[in-house]
């Protein structure tokens, strides 16, 4: 984090992750992000999901929704972000009632904003039946790049979850804004 | 030819592939942070099958979870097979856990691109 004191008032992932993350969260993590600290939160989390959901279909749910969202930030969101004191996020899922929040929040390039911007822009302007035309649309014609990822990421999320992504990017510094992620799961009883 | 066949991990599948019976399965997670590289030993195997394929394949998938990356593995791997269906009786088998709306859904939408086979088989959970 930055300690000069003219950066006082500058941006603190900690203060997001009060920001976004309850009390009341059933599996929360805020650091960083390598492919070991990934396998252990795919762990952990789905640990803490099954014993907090009442349906194995829930957090089933829950799981696979995380599952792509973690790997779409280590993948493709961080994948140019330095590995020095910006190579941190959070996860939490929380509220868990009839409908379950999983919130992200990680920094990217700001050179890379305007597009992941308006790649959610058009995944929220789509009906539910659009998103599943669109998700075919790609999955049938769409090229993978060498890195594996599919272009499926959000609208593979969007899909599973329910109502629009809400999303918000806050400027960090010249190089870095900070995205944070919310999805709302619908559970069934 | 050799048989296709790997132990399943917490994040890879179980997959058999027997050349000779032409039973195929792909069972479990396909989670792998990078699935081409994963997959691309299969594909090689297939393009090997293909070339002299059983009179009948059989294609089990039996999936708990798979990411994005993985599902176009799949279609790729589906897309092997739907070009032999005159050299071989192929069919896909979906399983899904009943009530599991998203892999049900995961099924109908390969079955909506592909022209290869596909059955969409409901298991109880």
């Amino acid at each position: 984090m930055p300690q000069s004191s003219y950066m006082v008032t500058a941006f603190d992932i900690t203060d997001q992750f009060k920001k976004f993350i309850n009390d009341d969260s059933i599996y929360s993590y805020l650091g960083s992000l390598s492919q070991d600290d990934l396998d252990k939160i795919l762990i952990e989390a789905e640990d803490s999901v099954e014993k907090s959901l009442r349906t194995k279909l829930a957090s089933k749910k829950v799981y696979n929704i995380l599952i792509e969202s973690l790997q779409n930030i280590q993948k493709y969101l961080m994948q140019n972000v330095d590995e020095g004191d910006n190579f941190v996020f959070f996860v939490g899922v929380s509220n868990c009632g009839n409908q379950c929040h999983i919130t992200t929040g990680n920094y990217i390039l700001k050179t890379d904003v305007v597009s992941v911007e308006s790649r959610l822009q058009i995944i929220n302007s789509l009906n539910k039946d659009e998103i599943r035309n669109l998700y075919q649309s790609v999955l049938s014609t769409g090229k993978q790049s060498k890195s594996g990822g599919a272009g499926l990421g959000f609208i593979d999320m969007a899909r599973r979850s329910s109502g629009k992504l809400v999303y918000d990017f806050e400027p960090v510094n010249s190089e870095y804004s900070f995205f944070t992620l919310q999805l709302n799961v619908n559970l069934k009883n | 030819m050799d048989n296709y066949t790997l132990t399943p991990t917490p994040k890879t599948p179980r997959l058999y592939f027997n050349a000779e019976s032409g039973d195929f399965e792909i069972s479990g997670r396909s989670i792998p942070e990078n699935s081409i590289e994963f997959y691309r030993p299969l594909m090689e195997w297939l393009d090997l099958y293909s070339e002299n394929p059983g009179t009948k394949t059989r294609l089990t998938v039996n999936l708990e979870y798979f990411n994005t990356s993985s599902s176009k593995c799949l279609i790729e791997m589906f897309r092997k097979l739907e070009k032999i269906v005159d050299k071989s009786d192929i069919k896909i088998m979906w399983h899904y856990e009943e009530e599991d709306e998203d892999m049900m859904e995961s099924g109908e939408d390969f079955k909506k691109i592909l022209k290869v086979p596909i059955e969409l088989i409901v298991t109880q959970g």
